[in-house]
Parts: C-alpha cells; sequence; structure tokens
C-alpha cells in the first residue's frame, strides 16, 4: 500500500496555482541573471511577482537598509568608528604589540 | 527581501508576505533614491495599487496551504490523523475562494479570471490525490481512532452521510479480523469476573448489577471493544492521543494495538528527510573519511539531545547565527499575524457582502 506524503501533495497544489497564473518560471527562465520586469502583461501576475523578484535581487538587504532612520544609521557608523578606534588602542597598548613595533623599529 | 525557490516549500508565500510587510519602505525606497540612474533603475520595479492587491490576494490564498505543511512537517506527534482532517480544511479554504471570486465585486476584475482558473487547477490537482486516498484504510482509521474526534469528521457537510457507517462498519471489521480474534491479551471479562469474584466476597450480592449492565450494554450493541471506544466520551480537545491511549490501553487493550499500528504511519515524509539532511551537515568536506557507524551514532547522539531540549552549539560563531534565527522567527510571527489580518479582513468583506 503507498501512502503519499501530504506535504508534497499540498506543495504540488500550490506549484500548479503558481504555474497556472504564470507565476513559477519554466526550466529554461531559472538561469542566473538580471531579472526582467515582463512588460507585456501590465498588472497582470508575473508582472507583479517579477517586479518583487527584482527588487528582492536589487535589495537583498532591503528591510536593515529601510527601516532604520538616518539618525540610527549615523549612530551605527559613529559607534562602528569608535569600536575601531578602541581596539586599535587595546592592541597598540598590549606586551606583545609594543615588542612587535619595537621590533620594526629595528 | 526573500527570494522564492521552486525546490524550496513555502517559499513563494515567504516572498510575497515580506513584500506585503514591506510594502510602505519599499515604496518610500524607491521615491527617495537620491541617485537618478539607480531611481530609473528602481523605478520599473515600482508596484502600482492592483499589484499590491494582487500580492495580498496570493498571499491570503497560500496561507492555508502553508499553515497545513508547517503542520504536517512536525514531528513531535504522529499526523496521520491529520490527512483527512488537512484535505477538508483545504478544500473548504477553495470553496470560500471560489465563491468569492464568483461575486460581481471580483467577477469583473481581469485578473481575478485567472485567478479562478488556477484555484480550480489547484483543486483538480488536490481532488487528484485525494482519490487516492480512499483506498488505503489507515487514514479513515487514524482519523476514528483519534479520541477527541472519532467519528466528527465524518459528520461534517461534505461528507455524504453513508460515509459515517461505511468507515465505522470498516474499521470494525478489520478490528475483529486482525486484533479481536487473533491476539491474547487479557481479556476484558476475566478481569471483571476476577472483579466479581471480589465483589462477592463481600457481603453485598451485586449479581442482579452486573446483569442488569450486561443487558444494557447488549441492547447498546456493544460486543468488544470497538463499540465501547465508539459509545464512550471523546476525550478533551487538544489532548494528545497518544497520551490518552497510553492512560486507556488497559480498557481497550487490544484496540490500543491497532492504535498503534495505525498512528506508526508517517503522515509526511518531512520527518525523514529532516533526518537525512543532518547527515548531510554532519559529513562536512573537511570530515569526509567518517565511519558510517560514527555517523550514525552522531545522527542519534543529537536527536537524542534535541528531544532533551539541550540543542547542540558547534561552534562559538554559531551564537550570532541563532540570535538572527531569532529575530527571524520574531519577524515572522509578526508577518503571520498580519497575514491572519489580512484573511480576518476578507473573510469579513464576502459576509458583509
Amino acid at each position: 500500500m503507498h501512502i503519499n506524503c501530504l506535504d508534497h501533495i499540498v506543495n504540488l497544489a500550490v506549484q500548479k496555482f503558481l504555474r497556472s497564473i504564470k507565476v513559477v518560471k519554466s526550466k529554461d527562465d531559472e538561469e542566473d541573471g538580471e531579472v526582467e520586469v515582463v512588460e507585456d502583461e501590465t498588472e497582470s501576475f508575473a508582472g507583479t511577482l517579477s517586479k518583487i523578484r527584482g527588487l528582492a535581487k536589487v535589495c537583498p538587504k532591503f528591510q536593515s537598509s529601510v527601516v532604520l532612520s538616518p539618525l540610527s544609521y549615523f549612530a551605527r557608523y559613529i559607534s562602528r568608528i569608535m569600536l575601531t578606534y578602541r581596539f586599535s588602542v587595546l592592541v597598540r597598548s598590549s606586551g606583545r604589540s609594543s615588542l612587535r613595533f619595537a621590533s620594526t623599529r629595528k | 527581501m526573500r527570494y522564492d525557490v521552486p525546490t524550496r516549500w513555502n517559499s513563494a508565500y515567504f516572498m510575497l508576505t515580506r513584500a506585503c510587510y514591506l510594502r510602505k519602505p519599499i515604496d518610500q525606497y524607491i521615491h527617495d533614491q537620491e541617485d537618478e540612474a539607480k531611481q530609473l533603475k528602481l523605478w520599473q520595479y515600482k508596484l502600482s495599487k492592483t499589484e499590491w492587491e494582487q500580492v495580498e490576494t496570493l498571499t491570503t490564498i497560500l496561507l492555508p496551504f502553508k499553515l497545513v505543511s508547517v503542520k504536517l512537517q512536525k514531528t513531535s506527534r504522529p499526523r496521520i490523523d491529520h490527512v483527512f482532517w488537512s484535505y477538508e480544511s483545504l478544500f473548504n479554504n477553495i470553496d470560500d475562494l471560489q465563491t468569492m471570486l464568483a461575486r460581481p465585486r471580483y467577477r469583473n476584475n481581469a485578473w481575478t479570471k485567472t485567478l479562478a482558473v488556477a484555484v480550480e487547477q489547484m483543486r483538480l490537482k488536490l481532488s487528484k490525490y485525494y482519490q487516492k486516498t480512499e483506498h488505503p484504510f489507515v487514514y479513515s482509521d487514524a482519523v476514528i481512532l483519534e479520541p477527541s474526534g472519532k467519528l466528527l469528521l465524518f459528520e461534517q457537510d461534505s461528507f455524504e452521510p453513508h460515509f459515517k457507517s461505511k468507515y465505522s462498519y470498516d474499521c470494525r471489521e478489520r478490528y475483529i479480523d486482525n486484533y479481536e480474534s487473533t491476539l491474547q491479551v487479557p481479556r476484558l471479562e476475566t478481569t471483571l469476573k476476577r472483579k466479581r469474584a471480589i465483589d462477592e466476597d463481600s457481603e453485598d450480592n451485586d449479581d442482579d448489577y452486573y446483569r442488569a449492565l450486561a443487558k444494557a450494554e447488549k441492547q447498546r450493541g456493544i460486543q468488544n471493544e470497538y463499540d465501547l471506544y465508539i459509545a464512550g466520551p471523546t476525550a478533551p480537545k487538544k489532548r494528545d492521543p497518544l497520551g490518552w491511549w497510553k492512560i486507556n490501553a488497559p480498557s481497550y487493550p487490544r484496540l490500543a494495538m491497532m492504535f498503534r499500528d495505525t498512528f506508526a504511519v508517517p503522515a509526511t515524509g518531512a520527518g525523514v528527510e529532516r533526518e537525512f539532511s543532518k547527515s548531510g551537515r554532519i559529513v562536512t568536506p573537511i570530515r569526509a573519511r567518517l565511519n558510517h557507524t560514527t555517523v550514525t551514532e552522531s545522527m542519534l547522539v543529537k536527536s537524542m539531545l534535541v528531544r532533551q531540549g539541550k540543542i547542540l552549539k558547534d561552534q562559538e560563531e554559531d551564537v550570532d547565527e541563532f540570535t538572527i534565527n531569532d529575530e527571524v522567527e520574531e519577524e515572522e510571527t509578526v508577518e503571520v499575524n498580519y497575514v491572519h489580518d489580512l484573511w480576518k479582513a476578507l473573510i469579513n468583506s464576502n459576509e458583509g457582502m
């Protein structure tokens, strides 16, 4: 007796639905490359989905870059500079690094 | 933003949900772009109001499928009894959608015609596989042996009235053929006789009481454990069937064996595939010469630790990864709530019409 995997069946049904509205690409179109907007079918599902895919490709880290306000951008930038500075001070003040610098001087 | 992958389940849903969630930031980002060349490039991806409506509609259509898929992928308890219920809920959702798309408000839209055809295609695909569940009896038996529901599913409107008696009769016959007569387990009657003997020692003689009980059971048509189980009250909601059967196995010893055999059948291959993926993560390029027994044992140890709630942290670097995963989960929760609201709004708007 064969028991089908229901998860696969659900996926098949969804794929059928997506193919019917021409949202899922055929195998030939799956090659990596620039995402082109389907211009012929304005306000079709295929056109809409190709736009979203295009956005996903253009801005992979969209959420982090958009949701943050310019102020928080600035704050993050400053904190990184401070961290780098403190780290460099720490390295230079350690015994081993002073020896290394001393040897460099020679 | 997320990108959909055809081989990854629910990836289209996740991409659409994320896009819905980030609708305002996306529009703002495209609008506020200072670099003209970049803005020109981004402008072609700007979605109109109708297109956003399409995205929201697609998300609400895909949500029930995503929920069923995620529910079935869990391996914390057997899910074979969920199969019929899942089909039932998916078909109900599809019926709701088809009713909604047939309304004048949606019928005039050009894109809803495409949607109606696609939903019908999806229904046909599901029906094709649903017809295949008619032959394997494990689905119907699992539904009946789930103590909270029993025959409740077959009382739903989508089932014809004769299905309830048919499935129940077939299950009873299988129980009698395979468990009632063949298995040697401590019989209920023996226990009752022993109990009666103890009671007879006491001053009260309850012969009439036992006779009346036997007569009542006969009148109710109770001849075996199956009949007793069906006639009994249903278990409280959200109770794990394994726990219920563990407690009640002494009352239904043979039926409990049937339950164990039925619920051992997995509803999906997702759990097994996940286990195989674990082996892929153990045998990495830098550990390519592991013995097969080592791989097996490592997988078993990992599973045991997960069961005990002690998840392995391979390296200290993974801490960041765990934190990120937590954040992603939080985001997903927010998004799912958002889509739930959309779905409710859609249903309410239909009811209002």
